[in-house]
């Protein structure tokens, strides 16, 4: 059936025959069996059209290959080869040089054997335990005071007895001002550390080396002013 | 010496076979060239990269297809290329001054050279699958793969060609009455 609805039917067969002649499918030949194109101008025209084109197609242009040519093409190919192996060649010495290059600062970059030594003895770094509570003067004279206080003989007893006492007065002083506080307790632990001492040396009466300890004591606390380490 | 041998040998290096693939496929290469550019000079030197670009690429050709329409679509890459830079580039005075028209030196015939100055007036799609249709020959499979089209587009193109070929043939009154 014609898709082309402006076409008479009859012209169908003549039309598909200068299609596959076009095509190549049919010789030019063909087209002189057909019968209609003598009775339709169109198709008379169709087929005149087609020869023109065909005529044309026949015998198509020779094309000259200008002298010379075929070897500037092979001299052109085998130079470009060339250049293309040059360039590998200066492409692979150039990466080359790049590696060692490379492979020389490392190699100068790497530890030596005394430091990596020294590296594998530095100590395992331990955690740091939990600050201790900050010291406050006042509660620890408190404490000391108290244990004064409770204590079931009088100071004035014999000397045997007096390291126990004077121990429990300073040890809770002398325990706290351990402790890293960032104040210097320097003068008051050292008159704290006497006081035990003196008590069992027992050069003079107990009573008043412990009276003068212990004034020496409250006097050296007042006297501290708190200074914060750095 | 089939085309796959050929290809062979010259990966292998033997320029022997490097200057028989030249000879082999220059006529047809440096046609297509002149036909679809309309200018001798560049097609030579078109052509003469379309050969620095075959042999770069030798390589990646599918043995198992032949090497002709390879060879000719790498043709036609190479000239939409040079024409794309013709048309972006200025004109230069000696290239108008050497060619008045596009037609090819050694046609012969008034018809003849009116069929070729309408082919060259075709839209370059058109135009080169006509060419290498109607003038290198090459049946609608091997045009599709130098085109890189389907046969189907090939065909529709093709026919638009003759259409439009014809249109203009009769406006120069060589063809009569309605076009086919």
């Amino acid at each position: 059936m014609n898709a082309n609805p402006s076409i008479p039917e009859a012209c169908g067969p003549t039309l598909e025959r200068i299609q596959a002649v076009l095509d190549r499918i049919h010789p030019p030949t063909i087209l002189a069996t057909d019968r209609h194109p003598a009775e339709c101008a169109a198709c008379r025209q169709r087929v005149r059209a087609a020869r023109v084109l065909l005529d044309s197609f026949a015998n198509p242009p020779a094309t000259a290959i200008p002298a010379g040519f075929t070897d500037s093409i092979v001299a052109a190919v085998r130079a470009d080869r060339r250049w293309r192996l040059r360039q590998r060649f200066y492409a692979l010495t150039g990466g080359s040089l790049v590696a060692a290059a490379l492979a020389i600062v490392v190699f100068l970059n790497q530890p030596k054997p005394a430091e990596l030594a020294k590296v594998a003895s530095v100590p395992e770094v331990k955690p740091q335990p939990a600050p201790a509570p900050p010291l406050r003067l006042k509660d620890e004279l408190a404490k000391a005071g108290a244990a004064l206080r409770e204590s079931s003989r009088t100071i004035t007893e014999p000397a045997a007895s007096t390291p126990k006492v004077f121990a429990a007065l300073t040890d809770s002083l002398l325990s706290a001002s351990a402790s890293s506080t960032g104040i210097d307790l320097g003068p008051a632990e050292k008159s704290l550390a006497e006081i035990p001492d003196a008590a069992r040396i027992g050069l003079e009466p107990v009573t008043g080396t412990a009276q003068k300890a212990l004034n020496r004591l409250l006097h050296d606390v007042s006297a501290m002013q708190p200074k914060l380490k750095s | 010496m089939s085309d796959a041998a050929l290809v062979r040998r010259c990966l292998a290096g033997d320029p022997v076979a490097a200057r028989e693939l030249v000879e082999r496929f220059q006529t047809d290469v440096l046609a297509l060239c002149t036909r679809l550019l309309g200018h001798r000079h560049d097609a030579e030197d078109v052509a003469q990269e379309v050969f620095l670009r075959i042999f770069r690429s030798l390589k990646r050709w599918d043995a198992a297809r032949p090497l002709k329409p390879w060879v000719l679509g790498i043709t036609v890459n190479r000239c939409r290329t040079a024409i794309g830079k013709r048309a972006r580039g200025p004109e230069l005075a000696d290239y108008l001054h050497e060619t008045p028209d596009h037609r090819p030196d050694d046609d012969s015939g008034e018809l003849t050279r009116e069929i070729r100055a309408a082919v060259d007036e075709l839209r370059p799609d058109y135009r080169t699958v006509f060419v290498l249709f109607h003038e290198r020959g090459l049946p609608y499979e091997e045009v599709a793969e130098a085109i890189e089209r389907p046969v189907g587009t090939v065909k529709t193109w093709l026919h638009r060609a003759r259409e439009e070929l014809l249109e203009r043939l009769r406006a120069r009154g060589l063809v009569e009455e309605e076009k086919l």
